[in-house]
């Protein structure tokens, strides 16, 4: 639909309906019929919108001629080393700082450093001493290249250590009580991988079909004795 | 036989990604290879699209990945291995061309165009002409895009240049798809003044 742009007077007068703001969805096809319709009509008759919409349809005509060029894939390896140098620069880490910080006004800021330079000696002194946990296989890295997998279906398994409970809620998304001791780890019948974990060490995972954040149980002295013969006896072979 | 992104479709329905990347967390670290392989250029043309630099595009395209690599584990499988990978791109690319943009470091280099010429034959100068003018219009659509502000700037480039539903959008962003449709409409009101004069030539 082609209009001519307003002129003097009328070209400052904006629209009021509530049309205008949906002319881009109009555009792409996101509306549905009745609103659809509803649009076209106010089109019809709203210059000042028909004007805004024609320029809106070329700037999306313009951006098709945006051409993405062909790109040859480089090596993963290859690339990576130096990415990680640009990743984890200080210039670069910097600048992700910055970008992301929030505008607060002075005095704002000023009451919540003295806040938490007040609240210091009271954190350090109600702060949990940190325990041994399972080492997570949270980089892929980190995992030994040579490790050896074998299959174990265990019918169950109960962590025997034991710690006190600080979370809400564990890693896994699981409710916990504050102050609760818990057996941690995993307590439940499935199937088991053992083989060497990230540290060296003879370790278990548990596989399961819907394996969210796989965890590695990093001593197999942690499974109960009749557990850890069971596995034993299918790890001995492999030797 | 597929097309490639029908492919794409079909192994994100069967939870081929999510099985590689338990699989990667697992101990098997090479196979990350075959993600990247599977979605690079899809990085790739959203980094494009927010730089308008070839070089800039891949440069940030290999970060992209390599902090996916670094943060594999955290991957909670509450949405498909795509869509968070994407959402990781969006913000990693959100946040350079923020800094940019502060920097004002919005030069789109000439080298960057790229000509559609034809091989020479009958009509080989129209063919040149055309070619020309395309990159002309393609370069005068770059520098408007980087002129923009870098959010109004992503939704142009998730809805006009990588041709996503609202909803998709909605979905990479994290808002609703209102939020979508009032964000376009201002980012496109912005870049049909700074593209005046194509009006009537493209």
């Amino acid at each position: 639909m082609k209009t001519e742009p307003h002129t003097g007077w009328r070209a400052r007068l904006p629209c009021v309906s509530d049309h205008k703001h949906k002319l881009s969805a109009y555009l792409d096809g996101e509306l549905d019929l009745p609103t659809r319709a509803g649009v076209e009509r106010h089109l019809a008759d709203c210059q000042h919108c028909s004007a805004e919409c024609e320029r809106q349809r070329l700037a999306s005509r313009a951006v098709s001629h945006f051409v993405v060029p062909e790109v040859r894939i480089p090596d993963w390896r290859a690339k990576t080393p130096a990415a990680r140098r640009h990743l984890h620069s200080p210039t670069a880490m910097m600048r992700r700082l910055w970008a992301t910080r929030v505008s607060v006004p002075a005095p704002v800021a000023a009451a919540a450093c003295l806040a938490i330079l007040a609240s210091v000696p009271f954190l350090l002194l109600r702060m949990p001493r940190p325990e041994r946990t399972p080492a997570f296989p949270t980089a892929p890295e980190a995992a030994s290249p040579q490790i050896k997998i074998v299959e174990v279906p265990v019918e169950r398994v109960v962590v025997v250590r034991e710690r006190v409970v600080t979370r809400t809620r564990s890693s896994y998304g699981n409710e916990r009580t504050p102050g609760t001791r818990f057996r941690g780890g995993l307590v439940a019948g499935g199937a088991y991988r053992t083989g060497i974990g990230p540290d060296g060490s003879p370790a278990a995972q548990r596989v399961t079909e819907n394996q969210e954040k796989p965890a590695v149980i990093a001593d197999l002295a942690e499974f109960t004795p009749a557990t850890n013969a069971q596995l034993r006896a299918v790890r001995e072979p492999e030797r | 036989m597929l097309t490639q992104e029908a492919e794409l479709f079909e192994q994100e329905a069967c939870g081929e990604d999510e099985r590689l990347v338990a699989r990667v967390c697992a101990g098997e670290p090479a196979l990350f290879a075959q993600l990247y392989r599977r979605y690079y250029k899809r990085v790739f043309a959203l980094a494009f699209g927010m730089t308008g630099r070839r070089e800039q595009a891949d440069d940030m395209a290999q970060e992209v990945f390599l902090r996916a690599y670094e943060r594999l584990g955290t991957f909670g499988g509450n949405s498909s291995f795509a869509t968070w990978l994407y959402r990781l791109a969006v913000n990693h690319c959100l946040n350079y061309c923020r800094s940019e943009h502060r920097h004002r470091n919005r030069m789109v280099g000439a080298e960057d165009a790229t000509s559609s010429a034809n091989a020479p034959g009958p009509g080989a100068e129209e063919n040149i002409a055309s070619a020309l003018w395309q990159d002309q219009v393609q370069i005068r659509v770059r520098r408007a895009l980087q002129a923009l502000k870098p959010d109004a700037r992503l939704l142009i480039v998730l809805k006009d240049v990588e041709g996503l539903s609202y909803e998709e959008i909605a979905d990479r962003l994290n808002c609703s798809t209102g939020t979508v449709a009032s964000g376009l409409s201002r980012a496109r009101k912005l870049l049909a003044r700074k593209l005046e004069d194509l009006r009537g030539k493209i």
